[in-house]
């Protein structure tokens, strides 16, 4: 029989070892399994088969295009980048795609006006389209003057039969300057197409449908399912909140994103009013955050780890597994951390890839949650500052752009970040920042499972005792297990469909087009618990004698040494050739 | 009272936050230029994962393509 003993001030729960089969619907991680796969089938579903009939003879014809193209001159031609774009035909641009979208859409950005956040009429998307006009029609005229210097370019370059090294450089530099006008005119374009909308009637379809998903479960768990809807009805519109905060045109330039928000106004509320006694029934940390981790597990392809070849790998999963374990151990023998969950957290959100790292550790090892929101913040804070200082260094000092971008993205925690950093470099710069920080992202999954094992078979047993493989599962978290299978299930579908027609309908289907929306609200209602039921003081407690600070900093300098010292090794010393062909 | 009027001063000060100290900052030497780049290429610093974010799909089209077709040219090109 099993025994739960809750600790009021901690919510924590620890299991004693044992099982039986009723745990499959009466306990919560396996609820975050059902409901989780439920959605990730739904997903597969709606968009496996939605690719159109003849998608391979287009993906094949553009393949023909690139290696001819590849064979043909020694940069990248016009053609060569048109036949990449050709093979586009996402799940997410077809109709179901934007209707999922639609109905799952967080509220928009807004400047001065909260309001524009829900609701925007024809008149004002007007308005916003005139004032953006101007500046897309000069973006889209040096679209084209860019266009026009690289065909020239490339013509000249063509006429010398693609020998002359100063020729083709010409054309390489203006070629990359077409694509880079590209993308200005591409972002100017989104600016000045502004459409009209009322997200009233969407948000609160969107509660209700999630009010009953997450209802059933509550129910079938032995709760009331009328006291948890009448709470997730508070809960949730605080989460609305929460991404309002992170939609306000200036703070989401900081990275100030709905975590920190929903935690925030949660614990506003908690600290000076006082959350309602009826909200607390729909007050579930645990509980969407394990069913938004086995979503997340989806989005955890491990295919993606080859993306930018060997030093991909080692700038990205040999250096951060080392900081993680070197900084944990740091944290435990010199810096005397009082508590190893909050070690185990920090170190992972530090050095793996910031808030989702801190999420699935921190549940991985059941820690509180006033040590999950003690790591985010750590974390939000050293990223704001990294995302403005490491560029400027790297400018300063004249780094090459792909070693600064491969430090980069390696190191500063968040991934809007990795991405604003990299691109004020260069466009390169962001691709191998992005493609690093993608890699890390990977390891997450990896990341959650050791840690779960490591807590059930050591740290969470009595000194002297052993602990049988039969009590390593029986305590083992078990929506890991499902935040894994769901790993492993994307990642075989994406190998077995190919890379490109995974891009399409996986990628940009079944996980960017439906299981990463709810993902992204199951999170913010998780957070927006996690503030609703966290007392300031606790939360001080925690950061006590600064120790949290100091482990962060060693460790994250630590972690930028290791990377930059790695990124060069692999990239100009033992793969040059691989950097050459990025 | 006194808890009313805690969440009311928090919500100003959240206010004063999002009005004035955050919109002084992006004007500042330091912070500018990156805002701008954010602000330009309309990028979401606030995300937390790779899939929240089109620029890393990007990326990753972009990585992979270049490793899968590296252009090499015709014989006697560099």
């Amino acid at each position: 029989m099993e025994e739960k003993v809750e600790s009021k001030e901690s919510q924590v729960v620890v299991d004693k070892a044992g099982g039986q089969l009723s745990d499959l619907w009466k306990k919560e991680d396996y609820w975050a399994i059902w409901l989780g796969f439920l959605i990730l089938i739904v997903g597969l579903i709606i968009y496996l088969p939605r690719g159109p009939a003849d998608m391979q003879e287009k993906v094949d014809k553009a393949n023909a295009t690139l290696k001819a193209e590849a064979a043909k001159a020694p940069f990248k031609t016009i053609a060569w980048h048109k036949a990449k774009s050709a093979k586009k035909f996402r799940g997410t641009d077809t109709s179901a795609g934007k209707a999922i979208k639609k109905f799952t859409s967080t509220p928009q950005k807004w400047t001065s006006n909260p309001i524009d956040g829900f609701y925007k009429s024809k008149a004002a998307a007007d308005a916003a389209n005139d004032k953006a006009k101007p500046k897309y029609e000069e973006a889209k005229a040096k679209d084209e003057a860019a266009f026009a210097a690289a065909q020239a370019a490339e013509a000249a370059a063509e006429a010398a039969g693609f020998k002359d090294d100063a020729v083709n450089k010409q054309a390489q530099d203006a070629i990359a300057a077409w694509q880079a006008a590209k993308a200005k005119a591409s972002s100017a374009k989104s600016k000045a197409s502004t459409k009209p909308y009322n997200m009233i009637p969407s948000l609160i379809g969107l509660m209700v449908v999630l009010g009953i998903f997450f209802g059933i479960g509550i129910q079938v768990m032995g709760r009331s399912f009328g006291e948890f809807f009448k709470g997730f009805i508070f809960v949730f519109f605080i989460a609305v909140l929460a991404y309002m905060g992170g939609k306000q045109a200036t703070m989401s330039y900081y990275g100030i994103g709905d975590p920190a928000w929903a935690i925030i106004f949660g614990m506003l509320i908690s600290n000076t009013v006082g959350t309602p006694k009826w909200v607390m029934p729909a007050v579930q940390t645990e509980y969407y955050i394990k069913t938004g981790l086995v979503l997340l597990g989806a989005e955890i392809m491990f295919g993606k780890i080859l993306a930018i070849g060997t030093p991909g790998i080692f700038v990205a999963w040999v250096v951060t597994p080392t900081v993680l374990i070197c900084t944990y151990i740091f944290g435990q023998k010199i810096v005397k951390m009082p508590s190893k969950t909050l070690n185990i957290t920090i170190s992972a959100d530090m050095s793996v890839c910031g808030v989702s790292a801190a999420i699935a550790t921190a549940a991985a090892c059941r820690a509180k949650k006033e040590e999950l929101t003690l790591a985010i913040g750590l974390s939000l804070v050293f990223t704001a500052i990294m995302m403005v200082a490491m560029p400027a260094f790297i400018k300063a000092v004249g780094m090459p752009y792909i070693l600064g971008g491969a430090w980069m993205g390696g190191t500063i925690d968040s991934t809007g970040a990795v991405a604003a950093a990299g691109a004020f470099l260069s466009d390169k710069a962001l691709y191998v920042a992005a493609t690093i920080k993608m890699i890390q992202n990977v390891l997450i999954g990896l990341t959650a499972f050791f840690v779960a094992l490591y807590w059930v078979a050591k740290v969470e047993r009595l000194p002297g005792q052993s602990v049988s493989v039969m009590e390593i599962w029986y305590r083992f978290p078990k929506f890991v297990i499902g935040f894994i299978i769901a790993s492993i299930i994307y990642s075989l579908l994406d190998a077995g469909l190919g890379k490109d027609i995974s891009d399409n309908l996986l990628n940009h289907g079944a996980v960017r087009g439906f299981s990463r929306l709810f993902r992204g609200w199951f999170f913010c209602l998780a957070f927006t618990s996690i503030g609703l039921a966290t007392n300031f003081r606790e939360l001080a407690e925690y950061f006590k004698g600064g120790k949290p600070l100091i482990l962060y900093v060693s460790g994250q300098t630590f972690n930028l040494i290791l990377t930059l010292l790695m990124a060069y090794i692999m990239f100009y010393k033992v793969f040059p050739e691989i950097t050459a062909k990025i | 009272m006194r808890r009313w009027a805690g969440l009311f001063i928090g919500i100003f000060i959240i206010w004063l936050l999002m009005t004035y100290a955050a919109p002084w900052g992006r004007q500042t030497a330091t912070l500018r230029p990156i805002m701008d780049v954010i602000d330009e290429r309309g990028i979401d610093a606030t995300a937390y994962y790779y899939t929240d974010l089109k620029e890393f799909a990007e990326a990753e089209l972009n990585i992979t393509h270049a490793l899968r077709y590296t252009p090499v040219g015709p014989a006697g090109s560099n």
